[in-house]
């Protein structure tokens, strides 16, 4: 099995699926067995979530989506 | 080179597919050449075939995917690649708005981004990713009309290996002390309660470039080689910008959760 370190240099290619199939079995046999590094990953996790509800909060206003609707029917 | 899906299984698919023994070994040619697992190469062989057969109908080789029509043909046509831009709406302004961090801006972006593809619609080409290259119209606008008249302000420097993990630093002070109970801040479950508000001030504090690639990675979840082209850098770039915008994210939630009173460690 990988160690805590070689497994945390492939934490943020997992997070984004960057990983190859092979990786992620070595990443995922690790994080069963280490309560630390699956705390992290989880951790990690969320914090990427939460940037993502953050930024999706903000949303394009109904007047503007009818305006641009309108401006490409014309254009 | 392994190819364990048997022969007779491919004349087969070959034999249903277009009934011609020469296409069927031309076939199996490029197959034995691609590939080395039994269902890889089945796979290979379908959409080699997709391809030949599309090709015959004079698409070009990716343009079975997810095709989108060209306007100027007819009114359904531009019917439909106004509903495909549309469809972006939302994706458009989430972008625009992490670039320029304000509405009004942000309106104006998605609007004008709009338009130009509309009107450089000729320029898009049928198969390939009309999100990424209505994001990268969007960019090159924020870029050229926007940031040169815009005030950045301060913005977080990054150190070029800069390394941080905020629950590696909890844990670490964690160990210095005393191990339970866990606290809130280490809790996933807590972080938007904790962070929420801290989060988007963080997010405003990077500079452009670690923004942008944080919002397609963490927001738009593309892969990094379609951020990479969107962003124009090479797909290394891509990994060390998110990897240093986490970091520095993090680091700032250490400061707030420090002051707060959330952690006990060091403030580095």
């Amino acid at each position: 099995m990988i160690s805590c370190e070689e497994a945390a240099a492939f934490f943020q290619s997992y997070l984004d699926k960057e990983l190859s199939a092979r990786e992620v079995l070595h990443i995922e046999e690790h994080l069963k067995a280490c309560r630390d590094c699956a705390g992290h990953m989880a951790y990690d996790r969320a914090l990427k979530s939460l940037v993502k509800n953050k930024s999706l909060s903000s949303q394009l206003s109904l007047d503007m989506r009818k305006l641009l609707e309108e401006r490409l029917k014309k254009a | 080179m392994k190819l364990f899906c048997p022969g007779e299984v491919l004349f087969f698919l070959l034999r249903s597919f277009c009934g011609r023994a020469a296409a069927g070994l031309g076939l199996c040619g490029a197959v034995a050449k691609s590939g080395n697992m039994g269902y890889h190469a089945c796979d290979i062989l379908v959409s080699r075939f997709r391809e030949m057969l599309f090709q015959r109908v004079d698409c070009s080789k990716k343009s079975w995917i997810a095709a989108v029509p060209q306007p100027g043909t007819n009114d359904l046509t531009d019917e439909a690649f106004r509903n495909q831009i549309l469809e972006q709406l939302d994706a458009l302004f989430g972008f625009a708005m992490s670039l320029a961090r304000n509405r009004s801006d942000a309106e104006d972006l998605v609007q004008e981004t709009c338009l130009k593809a509309w009107r450089s619609a000729s320029g898009f080409k049928a198969g390939t990713n009309l999100k990424a290259w209505l994001f990268t119209i969007l960019r090159n606008t924020f870029i050229n009309e926007y940031r040169r008249r815009k005030n950045s302000g301060e913005k977080v420097s990054l150190d070029a290996d800069e390394e941080f993990s905020f629950y590696a630093e909890a844990y670490g002070s964690l160990q210095r002390s005393e191990k339970e109970p866990v606290p809130d801040v280490m809790n996933p479950d807590k972080v938007e309660e904790l962070f929420g508000d801290e989060i988007t001030k963080a997010l405003e504090s990077l500079s452009d470039e670690f923004r942008e690639a944080v919002f397609l990675s963490d927001v738009q979840e593309l892969p990094y080689q379609e951020i990479a082209e969107i962003l124009e850098i090479p797909i290394g770039t891509v990994r060390s910008r998110i990897a240093r915008a986490r970091a520095a994210l993090q680091k700032q939630l250490w400061v707030y959760a420090h002051e707060k009173g959330y952690v006990k460690g060091n403030l580095k």
